[in-house]
């Protein structure tokens, strides 16, 4: 008996399986762990540059965490903003992803607009950039890198809530004590808060940007052309001051950011650019580089805006020009060739535009503008995306000195561009007429940059749709830029779940 | 040695008792029949097995008996309506794929709602589908604590437990079974337009809705618009020219007159009858071979088997394969030592297609939401089909080559289901090893080790040629996953008698381990387009990734069984477990049982009933665990890396929650159990409530915070229900037997302990609302108010302030119609939940023949019909079809309906109760009618038993509208995916 027990022992011994703790601890490898990441951050905090990165990313991935072809994040954004203030026209709906743009339909609570815009889009500051301010602020010693990644974090964070707050709110001076949008400075999951006043969002902004510019200043373009640089923080910045009426101010920054690249001088090269390389289009000074690893197929900018290409574009619902905008084109500038059907040097006589577009009379206000790199032997839909141009500084430039009643300053610097465009261009305008000019001449030049929108709610302007040949079965909308349907409702998201904003603060 | 006229008498688990007389023999044969009610009293329990009289817990098992009578590929889809207390979703009809199974209603939110299986002994985590059905001996449904909280962890929504089976004493059994049968749709289209002429009324109607009332503009419109005329020309054309006011162009158009002004048809002879529901599928072919082998002596058994089976689907392009083999052996090595052990593997192959949701190549969704007024092939003026130089028909694009449809240009799921590639390929191994050692009288050490591994590899394939691909020049993916699991345990039992009072001890200790790999590749650009998916045809690299995940756990358990004079019986168990998926310091839990039953048959003054066999009341108590969150890791906060151009880009991926521990149900049980009249009426009723604590819920969070949700050990929930399972025999003689099987069981569901924040509103979720003293997937919107006579638009309920002349509230609330639903008010709409879910099986044998027909069937809840919603659009987009219940739309001639006006207001089918509709349906599951050979034909074949069968399955299915599956989730959400199929089938079983 007792030997029997004895091998019973024995037999257990050898058959029980190891139970040490290490059995249990398992380590995930799809993800890291944040213990890891802190550690890593923490030996060399240089590293942070991989939180700013993944915010760059979230403006251009956003696409792959939604679902539909409407939620391309700052692609999306190029043309929906156009759609919405009138300039851009989709003339039919074969997939209609965005006619509800163009209708200012797009924008209730339980909308994928104003969802996919919120988070995780423009609410990836909370992730991005709060966690780098929170180290790198604090920081003893700083090193030029740690600057530099200090600074795009301001800056990423302080573009991020000028975007929320002008499409969650009216501008500025509509309302400055109205609620904004959801301010965090710090790590989300300490404290949740609800909507801060439009002054107290712009406040954070203007205060980011002040540290931002500080640290960028005399840099240059130290990360290249896909991060922020000072010429993009010196933009920004400008923009955001034209809303609060510092006109003195937005136009010295408008001026910094000039600085950052040349316009393009010769008249082939800016028609038949294509938009589509940072590198190529010398006037960028803020992109995302797109590669084969990153391109987004179908649901990508080009795929709606380059009609050769058999995108959305191609396959029948193109983004055009609003007709009444392009006749204001004049014949003599050179970007009313940015519209049309000429192939550009380096196409193939194979690349023409789809019979549907010739046939529907929608050659003449079609696309140019942007033309797909696969067009010119590079991959399939694998086009940068320009997000700032130097041009834009320039006309930023212009409005703010002609608001700040300085005419001269504000022909001169519309004439510095404006020669680029029309050959022997000279304003000879004063008052209201030079303004509209500069507004026009701006229109023109950002078509399909995303642009438009907040100028047109900054000035209140009107869209006016009638007599457009679009869409006979959709009713035409035609709305003042400070109407409530310009502004999007908070996502019903966030409100389901943030205790700190009650039903009552929805916006109308 | 037996005196030479003895009466030896032969007995075996599950087989009839022979008696016979030695007469003087020294070898005797014996062959035992199979005892059908005994068969059912003995059940696959936690670490053994249990006789069903003296069960203190809750299980229904299933037989090989019952399995063999349907056809169904994977078991888990023959539970329904067999095991009472349960539900089955199947989300897809596509061959290979299994059920979804729900213990007793839904245990869990974001932890796992479904059974461990058990397969073997040992958990399983490879595909279901794997196990050929007919290897299976028993299936045990576990439902309450005292028989699942053995296995501790994870047995929170019950146990389910596949004994594969084993060989048996006696002389070699052969069976071998062959069917062939046809695979056809059983749901269908919904009630959709199917003639052009409605279509294109329908859709002129809207035009005039639209453009206030010109019906030449609504006809000239619908004829630009739709982009085809189905019908031939009659040569009546308009002439469309004028100056386009804006840009000064001058157009230019020709377009054949469809419909008048007055709505019309013009035209009617038809270019072309396509009927893309009847194109895109197809009555498949389904064969099934199986051949088992059983057989042994005293020391040695064994049970093999092979099977083969296809099932093409109804789909074109999909089908499914398998081949599986299986090898069970048990051997008595000496008095002391004992071994089993078993081997299967298992070969799929899976051709998948597009077959889920909105996809444009999901054929099921295609060739529905396509206006009845377009081609599949290439037609021309005249109607006659165009054929390529190979004399073939060419598929039409819809992209300006023959027209231009209005609906999904470019797109043609018939020619690119037949291009791609989708397919999946699974490799299943499954081995169990066991060694036995007597140590004492009564002691026995059991060591067990189970290993089951799993590889699979997914090709999708896009053509280059056209669709999807054809930017890319095709596109290729390939997904590698693999997994095993690796589970060993070690068992000491003791059993002692003395007296009356019999024990039963079980000590044990247990260790998990599941291992999964991931690899994805990508790459375009294909050289040869005629179908070859492979990389090496490719020449761009896109995209790669590869991940492990691993989880472990360690348990400690042990179990006493009790038993007083076969009349009062006791058990009571304890387990612990350690769980990877927690903290270290929140990773044991703890969970026990107690259990008690009383057999009141065999109480003196019921002993000699001789109606009575058996009645026995039971009773338990206790707790199980759910730790299946479904991050493997949710105590860690996780990153992600990606590549931006060549630096890191880090960005958060998951927020854990250090302190989340195991979920915690509490469950009661309490049952009647009895047999009547020789096992003629069998009766088993239970009552139980579950109480789920500490729930494992992904508590969302505001967007704006970045982060969508943490994991929490948050809210209640209770479940209260019963079940029953009776089972009559009215019918009993030497030709004739007619037996009817009865199954059921309700539960009423409630969400408790929400947190303070949460109380007053509830936490949303999208349609749904999870709020306190409301059962869970409850609906929480807008209520319709049908539509307004007047102008014919949607109306919705609201509460609404009753204002003063002033224009001041008063304070007073009032309900109003409101035709903006953004002023509508959200009302509580009811659950998704079912009252009732049930079965009846009905068996009927008469002399060779028999027959048994089976249904189960649902009662109550809530779907939310989103395609119905879809096809019910006001004719917003041209080509997409609608629902012939849009006839019933509003007009100023029909003011009287629930169909508003179609105008394009695509508000007005926003989700309210309007698509809400009763889950209830019956499902005729299976038909079975055989005849078996008389013996005397089949003796001299050396055959023992021959039968020939039809066999059907998923004969019916009725619901409340046509074309609905409610079967599809739990929480009453749908979508157009691959519709179930029936299977009617021939075979025949032969036995040597």
């Amino acid at each position: 008996m007792k030997k029997l027990i004895y091998i019973a022992t024995m037999a257990l011994g050898v058959l029980v399986t190891s139970c040490a703790d290490d059995f249990l601890a398992t380590e995930p490898t799809s993800t890291i762990d944040s213990e890891i990441v802190n550690e890593i951050m923490a030996a060399d905090v240089e590293q942070l540059q991989a939180y700013i990165s993944a915010g760059y990313d979230e403006h251009y991935w956003a696409y792959q965490k939604a679902e539909n072809s409407d939620e391309l994040g700052a692609m999306s954004e190029m043309f929906f903003t156009d759609l919405m203030s009138g300039d851009a026209t989709s003339p039919q709906r074969l997939y209609g992803w965005y006619i509800w743009d163009m209708q200012n339909d797009n924008r209730l609570s339980n909308y994928r607009r104003p969802r996919s815009l919120w988070s995780p889009m423009y609410y990836i500051i909370v992730n991005c950039c709060n966690p780098v301010i929170e180290i790198l602020a604090n920081l003893e010693e700083q090193t030029e890198t740690t600057k530099s990644i200090l600074y795009q974090a301001y800056a990423l964070r302080a573009y991020n809530y000028f975007k929320l707050i002008n499409y969650f709110q009216q501008p500025y001076q509509v309302n400055p004590e109205a609620l904004g949008v959801p301010l965090y400075t710090e790590d989300a999951t300490k404290n949740i808060p609800g909507r801060a006043p439009v002054k107290d969002v712009y406040a954070q902004i203007i205060s980011d940007l002040d540290a931002a510019y500080a640290l960028a200043k005399g840099k240059g373009f130290e990360n290249g052309k896909t991060a922020l640089s000072e010429y993009s923080i010196a933009l920004i910045y400008a923009n955001v001051l034209l809303f609060t009426g510092d006109y003195e101010n937005a136009a010295a920054y408008a001026e910094e950011a000039m600085k950052g690249a040349n316009l393009i001088t010769d008249a082939e090269t800016l028609v038949y650019n294509g938009f589509n390389s940072i590198v190529d289009m010398t006037e960028t000074l803020w992109g995302y580089d797109v590669t084969a690893e990153t391109a987004a197929i179908y649901a990508s900018f080009m795929s709606y805006m380059c009609p050769y290409m058999p995108g959305y574009a191609g396959l029948g619902d193109p983004v055009l020009i609003d007709t009444s905008l392009y006749e204001k084109i004049n014949a003599n500038d050179v970007r009313k060739q940015w519209w049309g059907t000429t192939l550009a040097p380096g196409m193939s006589p194979a690349d023409v535009l789809p019979e549907f577009m010739i046939a529907n009379g929608w050659g003449k206000t079609c696309p140019n503008k942007f033309l797909d790199v696969a067009l010119f032997g590079g991959g399939m839909f694998e086009s940068d995306i320009i997000f700032q141009r130097v041009a834009e500084a320039y006309f930023v430039a212009a409005e703010a000195h002609y608001l700040n009643k300085d005419e001269t300053n504000a022909k001169k610097v519309l004439n510095d561009i404006m020669k680029t465009r029309i050959e022997g261009y000279n304003c000879t305008l004063s008052g209201e007429a030079l303004y509209e000019e500069i507004c026009l001449q701006k229109r023109i030049e950002l078509w399909g940059e995303g642009k438009r929108l907040f100028d047109v709610k900054r000035r209140n302007e009107s869209i006016n749709r009638e007599g457009r040949n679009f869409m006979p079965e959709m009713a035409v909308t035609n709305f003042n830029g400070q109407d409530a349907v310009m502004v999007f409702q908070i996502p019903k998201s966030e409100l389901d779940n943030n205790d700190f904003i009650t039903p009552d603060q929805q916006n109308p | 040695m037996a005196p030479a006229d003895a009466t030896l008498s032969f007995s075996y688990v599950g087989m009839k008792t022979v008696d016979t007389k030695v007469n003087g023999r020294t070898k005797i044969d014996v062959v035992f029949d199979a005892d059908a009610t005994q068969i059912e009293e003995l059940i696959v329990v936690a670490y053994g097995t249990a006789k069903k009289e003296s069960f203190t817990g809750s299980a229904s098992s299933v037989s090989s008996e019952d399995l063999a009578k349907k056809q169904v590929s994977t078991v888990t889809q023959a539970l329904a309506g067999v095991v009472p207390g349960i539900q089955a979703t199947t989300s897809s009809g596509q061959p290979g794929s299994g059920a979804t199974i729900y213990v007793r209603g839904v245990g869990s939110i974001n932890g796992t709602q479904t059974p461990l299986y058990i397969v073997d002994g040992m958990p399983y985590d490879g595909s279901i589908a794997s196990i050929n059905p007919a290897d299976i001996e028993s299936v045990s449904v576990l439902k309450d604590a005292v028989s699942t909280s053995l296995y501790g962890s994870r047995a929170s929504n019950g146990v389910i437990v596949i004994t594969t089976k084993g060989g048996k004493k006696g002389k070699s059994k052969v069976t071998f079974d062959a069917k062939v049968g046809v695979v056809s749709r059983l749901v269908g289209e919904y009630d959709i337009m199917k003639d052009p002429a409605e279509y294109i009324q329908t859709y002129w109607m809207a035009k005039k809705n639209i453009n206030g009332g010109d019906g030449l503009k609504a006809a000239q419109d619908t004829a630009m618009e739709i982009g085809y005329n189905p019908y031939i020309s009659t040569g009546d054309v308009w002439n469309l020219t004028g100056t386009d006011e804006e840009t000064g162009e001058v157009y230019n158009y020709t377009v054949d007159k469809i419909i008048d002004e007055n709505g019309n048809m013009v035209a009617t002879q038809r270019r072309y009858t396509d009927d893309w529901g009847q194109l895109a599928f197809r009555a498949g072919k389904r064969t099934e071979y199986t051949l088992g082998i059983e057989g042994g002596n005293n020391n040695t058994q064994h049970f093999m088997s092979v099977g083969y089976l296809t099932d093409e689907g109804i789909a074109r392009g999909t089908d499914y394969e398998r081949l599986s083999g299986r090898m069970n052996i048990s051997h008595k090595v000496n008095k002391f030592i004992d071994l089993t052990g078993s081997l299967a593997y298992s070969r799929g192959e899976q051709n998948l297609q597009y077959s889920t949701g909105t996809a444009l190549a999901n054929p099921f969704f295609f060739s529905q939401q396509m206006a009845p007024i377009y081609p599949v092939y290439a037609y021309d003026a005249e109607g006659n089909l165009i054929l390529d130089k190979n004399g073939d028909k060419i598929y039409d694009w819809g992209d300006g080559t023959y027209g231009t449809r209005a609906n999904s240009p470019n797109q043609n799921p018939l020619a690119t289901d037949k291009a791609n590639v989708n397919q999946s390929v699974t490799d299943q191994v499954s081995a169990r090893g066991s060694v036995s050692v007597k140590l004492i009288d009564g002691l026995k050490f059991q060591a067990n080790v189970g290993y089951d591994m799993h590889n699979g590899i997914q090709t999708v394939h896009q053509t280059g040629q056209f669709g999807d691909g054809k930017t890319a020049g095709g596109r290729t993916y390939k997904y590698n996953t693999g997994n095993s699991t690796l589970t060993s345990n070690q068992l000491l039992t003791y059993n002692k008698q003395l007296g009356e009072n019999s024990f039963d001890f079980l000590l044990g200790h247990e260790t998990y381990q599941y291992d999964y790999r991931y690899l994805y590749t990508h790459k375009s650009k294909f050289f040869d387009q005629s179908g070859n998916p492979e990389f090496s045809n490719a020449i761009i690299m896109q995209d790669m990734t590869s991940y492990t995940s691993k989880e472990t756990m360690e348990s400690y358990f042990a179990n006493v069984n009790y038993n007083y004079a076969d009349k009062y019986y006791l058990s009571a168990s304890v387990r612990t477990d350690g769980s990877s998926r927690f903290a270290p310091d929140k990773r044991w839990g703890t969970f026990g049982s107690v259990g008690a039953n009383w057999r009141i048959s065999q109480e003196e003054f019921l002993k000699d009933a001789e109606w009575l066999d058996n009645l026995a009341l039971k009773a338990s108590w206790g707790t199980v665990g759910n730790n299946g969150i479904g991050n493997l890791y949710a105590y860690k906060t996780q990153y992600q890396v990606t590549n931006a151009n060549g630096d890191f880009s880090v960005g958060k991926a998951y927020v854990g929650n250090p302190d989340l521990t195991w979920e915690v149900s509490e469950n009661y049980n309490a049952g009647v159990t009895a047999s009547l009249f020789g096992g003629l009426l069998t009766v088993d009723f239970e009552v139980y409530k579950k109480y789920t604590d500490k729930m494992l819920y992904n508590m969302p969070q505001p967007p704006s915070s970045g982060i969508s949700s943490i994991p929490m050990n948050a809210l209640s929930m209770e479940n209260v229900g019963y079940d029953y399972d009776v089972a009559l025999t009215p019918i009993k003689t030497k030709d004739v037997l007619f037996s009817v099987r009865l199954t059921g069981g309700h539960y009423e569901n409630k969400v408790l302990n929400l947190p303070e924040s949460k109380k007053e509103n509830g936490i949303t979720s999208g349609t749904q609302r999870i709020m306190e003293g409301y059962p869970l997937y409850s609906y929480y919107y807008y209520k319709s108010a049908g539509v307004n006579p007047e102008n014919g638009k949607a109306q919705w309920w609201a509460e609404q302030e009753i204002l003063d002349e002033n224009g001041e509230g008063t304070g007073v609330m009032e309900t109003v119609k409101v035709e903006d639903y953004t002023k509508a008010t959200k009302y509580d709409l009811g659950t998704a939940l079912p009252d009732f879910t049930g079965g009846i099986i009905l068996n009927f044998q008469y002399k060779n023949f028999d027959f048994s027909a089976a249904a189960n069937y649902q009662v109550g809840g809530l779907t939310y019909d989103s395609w119905y919603a879809t096809l019910m659009h006001t004719g917003d987009s041209a080509g997409s079809n609608w629902h012939r219940d849009a006839l019933r739309a509003w007009t100023p001639e029909n003011p009287n309906t629930d169909v508003p006006i179609l105008d394009g207001d695509r508000n007005a089918t926003t989700f309210s109760d309007r698509f809400l509709i009763d889950s209830s349906y019956f499902n005729l599951n299976n038909v079975s009618v055989g005849y078996t050979l008389p013996s005397s034909l089949t003796r001299a074949l050396h055959i023992q038993k021959a039968r020939i069968y039809v066999v059907a399955d998923n004969v019916m299915l009725r619901t409340n509208r046509q074309g609905l599956d409610p079967r599809q989730s739990l929480s009453g959400s749908t979508s157009v995916n691959y519709s179930a199929a029936r299977t009617v089938s021939a075979g025949i079983t032969l036995n040597f």
